[in-house]
């Protein structure tokens, strides 16, 4: 059940001001939440009006995904490998860490952990393609939407290569696709190699990803 | 002045009790919060066909309640079934904290992956044994999928004119097309 709140009662950016980081979903409730007529589909447009209370707002067919902050294991993961793909891709190539956004159609814009995608796909900030390699971190918030929601939604949207990192093995995953639906084309854990080629030559050795922190 | 990272913490109901209430469904699922839009028309009309198609079948001792109901799976999960179908002895609580014997959902183009996708996976995990997938928009397609081994496997499936005949989790039957007239 969800309670009305007063107009005045949105403890948003009041909160931060005091050191505090707002509540979920503070700034969904603060900007668009009464923007909109009631009960009104949230657009990918809209997404840019949403105050920044710390979370991850993405869409996904009209539906909001609100995700809690990532820990450190997740982000030292992300920091590791933007660093390894950015060392390997070639000069084609840019890699891009969240936040950005990869809109897919007007109800859907996910901001994946990291991105590969053509340097020419890059047209004044925006991405203008489709990216070669999406990879999302799983925390255990995420499962259900990473392996699922999000696999089928960028299966959907054509990108060739999808990675799933779970820091606390670690392990990675590489999906690659294969008609309209990935398949699972290598997996490692902890201190085995992998060696990818898509859509660049580069080895993942798992348990460097948490350079050195315990998961 | 910096300030740290926010904390980073799975989401619980109490974050949703705070949230307004701006017509929206709030869920949350592995503590992510998953906002869906008020639905339209074909599914207020179908999701009250249901309702009334289950309740007149419905044995002594069992009660269909209608969404907006939450029901907690965990602390970090907390999602709202168009329709429940649950012992008597839960109906009146203000919110579901047990599997319920049988949740349906009505789809509308904003939660047509979810419900078919991490959300029915969630309902397995919970172990609710009788799930139903209803498509509002005409011919109007109808799912039953029972738990089988901890997943869904599908078990009954009509669409249109054709009769869906189910007998557990007690005897019910419906004509797809005629939860749309009007």
């Amino acid at each position: 059940m969800v309670v009305p709140r007063p107009a005045d009662d949105t403890g948003s950016l009041q909160s931060r001001s005091a050191g505090r980081w707002p509540d979920l979903g503070t700034g969904y409730a603060s900007t668009v939440a009464f923007a909109l007529p009631w009960g009104a589909e949230i657009t990918v447009e809209n997404l840019d009006a949403i105050a920044d209370d710390g979370h991850r707002y993405e869409l996904l067919n009209g539906a909001m995904l609100v995700t809690p902050a990532p820990h450190a294991a997740h982000q030292v993961c992300a920091g590791a490998l933007v660093t390894t793909l950015t060392l390997a891709c070639g000069p084609q190539q840019l890699v891009l860490p969240a936040p950005f956004d990869y809109r897919i159609d007007d109800r859907t814009l996910l901001q994946p952990d990291v991105l590969v995608v053509r340097r020419s796909d890059i047209d004044r900030g925006r991405l203008t393609g489709t990216p070669l390699l999406v990879v999302e971190i799983q925390s255990p918030s995420t499962r259900l939407i990473d392996l699922n929601l999000k696999r089928a939604t960028y299966a959907g949207a054509g990108v060739p290569g999808y990675w799933l990192v779970d820091p606390t093995k670690p392990s990675v995953t590489v999906l690659e696709l294969e008609a309209d639906a990935y398949v699972e084309t290598a997996k490692a854990a902890g201190e085995v190699r992998l060696s990818i080629s898509h859509p660049f030559p580069v080895t993942i050795v798992p348990q460097d990803l948490l350079q050195g922190l315990d998961a | 002045m910096a300030l740290a990272a926010p904390p980073s913490r799975l989401l619980t109901i109490e974050d949703l009790e705070n949230l307004p209430d701006d017509g929206r469904r709030h869920e949350l699922l592995d503590g992510i919060l998953v906002v869906t839009p008020s639905p339209g028309g074909p599914h207020q009309v179908v999701l009250a066909a249901l309702y009334r198609a289950l309740h007149a079948a419905k044995p002594p001792g069992v009660a269909v309640v209608m969404a907006p109901l939450d029901l907690v799976l965990s602390p970090h999960t907390v999602l709202q079934p168009d329709v429940v179908v649950v012992d008597v002895a839960e109906a009146l609580e203000a919110r579901l904290t047990r599997p319920p014997l049988m949740v349906v959902e009505v789809l509308s183009p904003s939660t047509r992956t979810y419900d078919r996708g991490s959300k029915m996976l969630a309902y397995a995990a919970a172990g609710i044994g009788w799930y139903w997938i209803v498509e509002p928009a005409a011919p109007v397609e109808a799912w039953a999928f029972r738990l089988v081994d901890g997943r869904y496997e599908q078990w009954r499936h009509a669409v249109g004119a054709e009769p869906f005949v189910v007998d557990q989790p007690f005897p019910a039957s419906l004509i797809p097309q005629d939860l749309l007239a009007l």
